[in-house]
């Protein structure tokens, strides 16, 4: 009784407090008093806490190996003679955090990994830029992550990813849509799981309740016949006709919700800048030492760093200096990801702007059979990304973000609030093949990035890096805490032909930043994730899995 | 003094001539108000599923009623009033509320739900037709008994496929002929290269073929040196009863030391010998053929003499396999028999050529001459060329004359001048008759005297519609045919170019989606011709706009999806052998053609059952890739993959958890070892038994699988095979269970189905033995699987419960044996009070376990009847409970505005080319990919797209419904037409021709008429009634300026029909009506 009472004195607080916010950031349709009181007698704090998730999906496999390396194993070398990236000779130091790759004014990628202060963990020079995560204490690795009977199938193993449900191919509820279903909010909240690319993902999927994916934010409105460009006649008729009553049928009322949620999100959308000219955002320092540039030619802020959301190339990096150069190997990214950033950019604002809960996107192409390239090359420039993403979103946040140096009108959000989390449904072979490439196989590693991280020096062990060491917890003798298995063997070989075998299961990983970050209880995280509710399934604590006898690690403790 | 105002009748009357309506009971308050003035009676607005009428009468005595018209009647938000200023003390006013007729309703459900949505012109026929719309649903429920326009006839070929090989391949040549040239008993065969050179060359064997045989043939030859290799053939007759003999070179395979059987004949070959070949060609030996200038045969080649005994005229086969070099680019070799004994041949007969259908309409301005050319030098085959009057292709007298070529070119008909003299009738191919005309160039044509031409032609006046039509082989490669009319230079004339990708010619490409190439044999991977997956979505989304057969569509989309399979899985599998994404593309295609056509033929069996489509699905090469059959095996202690075997009985069959266990998946997964594929020549095309073909292309390339023509076909690889142990659909003991697998074990007794589903099936087993089979007679077991499965009454319950869903409502949950969950009492037919959902379950079980005149159960027809005569199907409650798939949206928006003009056009000018994606496409952007990744033939889930509302059902998914509508809806060359950036442009309607169809001008200037009209077409299943409010939001639509600022009365000055404001305006109030809620539903 006495915890309930609590929670609806929490929830008083909350509604006077986002209705305050509402009104000052010009945004009142965000907080809609109705629908937060519909949910008062849900459990947890999911959407009421302003805790968020951006995710971004990894889609064809990341190669974890050449990601986070496993520097000491001296296997790794072996396995790999042309992908495998050498460490920097100083990545033995076990005293600081991670390498700060920075050759000062002329900061570029380098060709050596960097170390991460643990004696055994390297990262590929290409995630230079996640040491500055890294070293806030912001950022954890989580290696070796995987699910039992795992598939090699980029379809069924996405698919378990997002369901939450290995080896179930039937269950079409997403893990996410699960997680925000439980908050009560669903098809009342105008926004509460949003996705930025072609289509909605399953992870977000779910048969009660529709998230919002938009393919492109700028087309999101109306074309309005007969006037496309200004069309009052088109939007008071359609806004008055989807007030109509009618008998009611199967469909009817999830229509109605779902076309009064196109129209409250229609203006929420409208409010938020999508556009290039809005894309405005640059990094508070000269990014990465790079102190000579100064935003020629791009209409940046010379005052200030790179832009984080490199679109177009004249916000990439170092684009067309000041000195009229133009030093690819200075860009912050390939540029052919410029639509992945549009569409990062626009779940950050998103997740920054309204009240959505989870936000995301996808960078594709790591299905790198064939010419995955060594320290250039089509993997490294991904790596790229991935890097500069999560620098990027944490400078965003920071700056950009609710109590940030430079809030954006309305920010709901702080760097506290996130939790930034990639997926990718397995990890590559150890051995590379005789395409220099490598090929379907088991674990790979998961960043996950938030204010509240528990990564280096925050975290039980002091490292940021987990399940990518000689022996991480000290004591303890059970095969998933160290690298190496029982029997003194790499664990790159711990299943035949080279493959990483899983040390954590991935629903631990998203179960512990859904009860600890989202606020969900574990009643709702049982729901959320069945195999929680099954103990034999270890995901909470560790131990063997009654689904294939390994041993696993259960939650890592990254928060 | 206060009047009295007795309400005397407030009542439902409910018209019903096929089925009972839904009553809705219950008072209705009837307010009525009194002064001076005269009386006002009100009424709420009442929320009554198709209701179409709100009758009101009044009288002064109860027995003297008359009814008001609707005009006087005012519509309000919250309901109606009426006013009256009669003051007389005593008046009485009766209520009446009726739903649409139950024929009205019943037309417009099987509109929505056994088609892609009404026309227009479906709605009157199938409402006024005799018979009504139980006669349009028993028509469609026998498709095969509808005719279809001639745009629907499409030609079977045959896949071929070949990569590009590289030089260092070896070839096999295989020539069959003749032998003549024999004197006394012995022959001298001789190879020999026609120029300095060398080549190697292995396994010459030649054996004669005991036959009788009836061919005259022609001297053949091989010129193995030009790329492709060249033959001259002649079609002959075809042998049968034929065997081979032995081979009568010694030592052909040069395994053996060069003396044993094999001689240098004059100075030119003395460096020729056996060797060891430099590319392995699967032995040690080949013969390197080195030639210091030509040879001739007798005394200057390689010889081998005392060939045993030949006698002249008989058939005999002349293979071998060589590797020319590539210091020989010049020379090449030949092998012959001493005197003029060269091997005449007829194996090498091309295929016959692919005709292609083409056509076009359009308005001849110029003189009237028609002309014929190609652009470049080549030759292209025409045949049954016509012109007719009007729009409509083929229909109508052919002003042509010698149209089909059975006449010579006389200059009276066809003239040919300049580039074009060499043209000729030719009797080799023709598609009907005897002639066809060869067109031939010997260099570009360009109409007025460079191509050939008609000249005269009858009755072509200026500015009439004119179609033309033809059958044309492809063109020599990278030339373009074109027909014109003359002075078609400008814009809007007839010109037609063909083969082309321009929209108005798709209907006919998938005719040559397996076409080969006639210049090479290959598989066509030029932009000419085409079967990529976007040109079977072009076909697929045309058929479903257009085909009369509405409901055959509507099937063929749900087993499409429900026996899923994707096709960038397929292009996976593929890639593994080739590098050519185009081609890759195009077998991967094929596959889901070629199921897609079997399962159309399968349906239009009036004894069509399950078994009869399942059959397709297992036999289907992009399942066996799909569900990972493809390399499963379960020989020796290989542990097979259950993939399949899972989703036969989770997906397909018995539905999740309905019957059958884990273990059974297990026991069953053995039985699906050995289903692969393979690439067979295409006459083994549904010989699952058949080798990998070993027919050679001709192309550089990779080595390997890549250089083969053929056919990927259903095969079984009895290697792969691992005989069943133990019944499927067993009991299985619970703590020993997987010992039940081996053999000798106790044999578990069989499933019996549950008591839910009562008698006579309750307690009855379901066991599936196999016996123990090996070799190929393995591949009966997954046979004996389908037909167990087919028959199962859980499959029958839960394919039921799919079709009831596409057809009923979406709230069938699924059938289940668990006995705990809900849905196992849900479906407990045992239980006398189970819902009417349940009941038509049932129903629909029995009419599948009712076997047909053939004595087969599980006939679909039956079962499709069962739903389509039930109540919840025809009720008024049972209409718009769906909710269209972005499929059905689409389609149906195009259909909703087509009618058909006089001449043949239609008043949408869209065939649905670009909503699943055109070749060149950009995946993303086109419309059913905007609504929600609904990417056809490439579903990426084995659970096929939902036929449930909520998953396409988002606001972002609606946003881009709504732009489709009204992209669609605006005129050609506003602004935001190109939107659905690569849809938009193709995707034109036009409302004010429709509207000059069926109403008159003073309709068309009144705006409630036209309202009334297009709410009748778009929204038929919902009463007018409850249409009210949409009534009076698009008739005040209609009376403002397009700013919507100010009033601007439609029909009045300029808003009146023929100038380009009403256009607008009427394009805009449609526009407005498709984004509505109502139109979601079908």
């Amino acid at each position: 009784m006495q915890k309930s009472n609590m929670n609806i004195i929490t929830r008083r607080a909350f509604l006077s407090r986002s209705a305050k916010i509402g009104m000052a950031a010009g945004l009142a349709s965000l907080v809609d008093i109705p629908f937060v009181m519909k949910r008062a007698l849900a459990e947890g704090s999911i959407g009421i806490n302003g805790k968020k998730i951006l995710f971004i999906w990894l889609r064809g496999a990341n190669d974890a190996l050449n990601s986070v390396i496993p520097a000491a194993d001296p296997q790794y070398a072996t396995a790999r003679p042309s992908l495998g990236v050498t460490a920097d000779p100083s990545y033995t130091n076990t005293t600081g955090g991670a390498q700060i790759f920075d050759a000062g004014a002329n900061a570029t990628y380098g060709t050596e990994a960097l170390g991460l202060g643990t004696g055994f963990a390297a990262l590929h020079p290409t995630l230079k830029f996640l040491s500055h995560v890294y070293n806030a204490g912001e950022l954890a690795m989580v290696h070796r992550v995987g699910y039992p009977r795992q598939s090699r199938s980029h379809f069924d193993s996405q698919r378990y990813w997002e369901n939450g449900n290995p080896n179930n191919n039937i269950a079409t509820d997403g893990i996410f849509y699960r997680a925000i279903y439980e908050s009560g909010l669903a098809n009342t909240a105008p926004l509460t799981g949003v996705s930025i690319q072609s289509s909605l993902p399953l992870i977000l999927r779910g048969s009660q309740a529709a998230m919002t994916n938009l393919s492109d934010p700028t087309r999101y409105n109306l074309l309005s016949i007969p006037d496309p460009a200004n069309a009052p006649k088109f939007d008071a008729s359609f806004t008055a006709a989807n007030s109509y009553p009618f008998p009611s049928k199967a469909n009817r009322n999830l229509l109605s919700l779902q076309y009064n949620n196109l129209q409250q999100t229609l203006a929420l959308f409208a409010q938020m800048d999508f556009t290039e000219a809005g894309n405005t955002f640059q990094d508070d320092v000269k990014t990465d030492g790079d102190v000579t540039w100064g935003g020629g030619g791009t209409g940046g802020d010379p005052s200030k760093g790179y832009f984080l959301f490199p679109t177009t190339n004249v916000k990439n990096g170092g684009w067309r200096r000041p000195d009229g150069s133009n030093v690819f190997n200075k860009y912050a990214v390939d540029p052919g990801h410029q639509s992945f950033f549009n569409n990062l950019k626009a779940a950050a604002i998103v997740l920054n702007q309204t009240g959505a809960i989870i936000a995301g996107t996808q960078l594709d192409g790591f299905d790198t059979h064939v010419n995955q390239g060594q320290v250039t090359g089509a993997h490294p420039n991904l790596n790229r990304v991935i890097g500069w993403s999560i620098y990027a979103l944490r400078k965003f946040f920071k700056i950009y973000g609710r109590g940030g140096t430079n809030p954006m009108p309305g920010a709901t959000t702080s760097w506290d609030d996130v939790v930034i989390v990639t997926l990718s449904e397995f990890g590559r072979t150890t051995v590379e093949n005789s395409d220099a490439g490598t090929d379907h196989a088991e674990a790979g590693v998961m960043w996950v990035a938030g204010g509240t991280v528990k990564g280096y020096g925050r975290s039980a062990s002091g490292y940021g890096v987990f399940n990518c060491s000689t022996n991480e917890i000290s004591g303890a003798a059970s095969e998933w805490r160290n690298w190496y298995n029982n029997s003194g063997t790499s664990a790159m070989f711990g299943v035949s032909n080279g493959y990483l075998r899983r040390n954590t299961d991935y629903r631990s990983v998203l179960g512990e930043i859904i009860r600890k970050h989202l606020g969900a209880t574990q009643n709702q995280l049982n729901r959320i994730i069945p195999a929680y509710a099954i103990t034999n399934e270890r995901l909470l604590g560790g131990g063997v899995s009654g689904t294939d006898g390994h041993w696993i690690r259960g939650e890592v403790g990254i928060l | 003094m206060r009047p009295i105002v007795p309400v005397l009748g407030v009542s439902l009357l409910f018209t019903s001539q096929l089925c009972a309506a839904d009553a809705t009971s219950g008072p209705l308050g009837l307010m009525v108000d009194s002064n001076a003035v005269g009386k006002t009676v009100a009424w709420p607005r009442q929320l009554i599923p198709a209701l179409e009428t709100n009758k009101l009468s009044r009288g002064n005595t109860v027995g003297a009623m008359t009814e008001i018209g609707p005009l006087f009647i005012r519509n309000h938000t919250n309901g109606y009033s009426y006013s009256v200023t009669n003051t007389s003390p005593q008046m009485f006013f009766s209520l009446t509320l009726a739903q649409m007729s139950s024929n009205k309703l019943l037309t417009a459900n099987a509109l929505n739900r056994l088609a892609y949505g009404p026309t227009p012109d479906e709605l009157e026929y199938v409402y006024t037709n005799a018979g009504g719309p139980q006669a349009y649903i028993d028509q469609q429920l026998q498709p095969q008994g509808i005719s279809l326009p001639p745009a629907f006839t499409y030609t079977v070929q045959a896949t071929n496929a070949a990569n590009p090989i590289p030089n260092t391949n070896w070839q096999t040549i295989s020539l069959t002929g003749l032998v003549s040239g024999v004197s006394g008993t012995q022959s001298t065969f001789y190879i020999y290269l026609t120029g300095a050179g060398s080549a190697y060359v292995d396994n010459v064997e030649l054996r004669v073929i005991y036959t009788n045989y009836l061919e005259t043939n022609v001297i053949a030859s091989i010129d193995t040196n030009t790329i492709p290799p060249t033959t001259n053939y002649v079609l002959t007759n075809i042998a049968v009863g034929t065997y081979l003999g032995e081979n009568v070179i010694t030592n052909g395979d040069f395994e053996l030391p060069f003396a044993t059987g094999w001689t240098r004949q004059g100075g030119n070959f003395t460096g020729s010998d056996v060797v060891a070949p430099p590319v392995a060609n699967g032995s040690a030996g080949a013969l390197h053929v080195v030639a210091t200038a030509a040879g001739v045969g007798s005394g200057n080649a390689i010889q081998q003499s005392n060939v045993r005994p030949l006698t002249n005229n008989h058939r005999a086969v002349l293979t071998f396999s060589y590797l020319p070099r590539a210091n020989s680019w010049n020379s090449r070799v030949i092998m012959r028999l001493s005197g003029n004994g060269t091997i005449s041949s007829d194996a090498e007969a091309p295929p016959p050529p692919t005709w292609i259908y083409v056509t076009a309409a359009g308005v001849a301005t110029g003189t009237p001459r028609l002309y014929l050319y190609l652009d470049g030098s080549g030759e292209v085959y025409i045949d049954d060329l016509k012109l007719v009057r009007g729009r409509i292709p083929d229909v109508g007298t052919n002003l042509l004359r010698n149209g089909d070529f059975e006449a010579p070119l006389s200059t009276n008909d066809w003239n040919a001048s300049q580039d074009f003299t060499n043209t000729v009738i030719s009797t080799a191919y023709s598609r009907s008759g005897a002639g066809s005309l060869r067109l031939i160039a010997t260099s570009g044509g360009g109409g007025n005297n460079d191509s050939v031409w008609q000249d005269n032609i009858f009755g072509v006046q200026n500015t009439s519609n004119y179609a033309v039509s033809f059958w044309c082989t492809v063109p020599t490669r990278s030339r373009t045919l074109t027909v014109r009319l003359s002075g078609s230079a400008t814009p809007g004339l007839l010109q037609v170019t063909a083969p082309g990708t321009t929209p108005g010619d798709f209907t006919r490409r998938l005719e040559t989606i397996r076409a080969p190439d006639p210049q090479s044999g290959r598989f066509n991977t030029s932009t000419i011709g085409g079967g990529s997956l976007a040109d079977l979505r072009a076909w697929f989304v045309q058929n479903a706009v257009s085909s009369p057969r509405q409901l055959l569509e509507v099937l063929s989309q749900f087993w499409e999806n429900h026996f899923v399979t994707q096709h960038s899985k397929s292009v996976d599998y593929l890639d593994r052998f080739y590098d050519d994404f185009n081609l890759m593309d195009k077998l991967a295609a094929d596959w889901e053609y070629r199921e897609m056509s079997r399962w159309r033929a399968a349906m239009l069996n009036p004894n069509c059952t399950f078994y009869d489509l399942l059959k397709v699905h297992i036999e289907s090469p992009a399942e066996i890739v799909y569900l990972d059959s493809v390399d499963s095996k379960g020989n020796g202690n290989n542990v097979a993959n259950e993939n399949y075997a899972r989703e036969i009985l989770e997906l397909f069959c018995m539905g999740v958890d309905n019957g059958y266990d884990q273990l059974d998946i297990t026991a069953m997964s053995r039985a699906w070892t050995g289903w692969s594929v393979e690439l067979v020549d295409v006459a083994n095309i549904d010989n699952p038994f058949a080798p990998q073909s070993r027919t050679y292309g001709f192309y550089n390339g990779t080595a390997g699988i890549s250089n083969l023509v053929g056919v990927w076909a259903f095969n079984f690889k009895s290697a792969n095979y691992g005989t069943n142990r133990a019944p499927i659909l067993s009991e299985w003991a619970p703590a020993a269970s997987r010992t039940n697998l081996t053999p000798g074990g106790t044999v578990p007794p069989p499933k019996r189905y549950a008591p839910r589903l009562g008698f006579p099936w309750a307690g009855q087993p379901y066991q599936i033995t196999l016996p123990r089979r090996t070799g190929n007679a393995g591949i009966q077991d997954g046979y004996d699987c389908a037909v167990a499965l087919a028959d199962n009454i859980y499959t029958a319950e839960y394919i039921s419960v799919k079709l009831c869903r596409l057809f009923v409502h979406d709230d069938f949950p699924n059938p289940t044996t668990t006995t705990n969950l809900a849905e196992y009492a849900y479906y407990d037919y045992t239980n006398p009070n189970r819902t009417a959902e349940a009941e038509l379950v049932r129903q629909c079980i029995v009419a599948w376990q009712t076997p047909g005149t053939d004595g087969r159960r599980g006939h679909l027809r039956s079962v499709l009847n069962t739903i389509f005569n039930s109540e919840l199907f025809r009720s008024h409650n049972g209409s718009l409970q769906k909710v269209k798939t972005p499929l059905e949206y689409t389609v149906s928006a195009i259909r909703a505005l087509r009618a058909a003009n006089a001449d043949g056009t239609f008043t949408s000018g869209t065939d649905g080319y670009s909503i699943s994606g055109r070749p060149g496409s950009s995946s993303s952007r086109i419309p059913l990919m905007r609504m929600g990744s609904m990417s056809l033939f490439n579903r990426d889930a084995p659970d096929g797209y939902p036929e449930d509302a909520a998953p396409w059902v988002s606001a972002g998914t609606l946003a881009e419904r709504i732009r489709y509508v009204q992209t669609y809806l605006m005129a050609v060359g506003v602004s935001a037409k190109g939107d659905n950036i690569d849809g938009g442009n193709n995707n034109i309607s036009d409302p004010v021709a429709l509207l000059r169809l069926k109403l008159t001008t003073p309709q068309m200037n009144d705006a409630g008429t036209v309202v009334e009209y297009f709410l009748s077409i778009l929204y038929p299943a919902e009463g007018r009634a409850n249409l009210d409010l949409y009534r009076l939001n698009a008739v005040d639509y209609l009376n403002r300026s397009d700013d919507g600022l100010s009033s601007s009365p439609f029909g009045t000055g300029t808003i009146t029909p023929g100038n380009a404001a009403y256009d607008t305006r009427v394009r805009s109030m449609v526009g407005f009506l498709l984004t509505l809620q109502r139109f979601q539903e079908q």
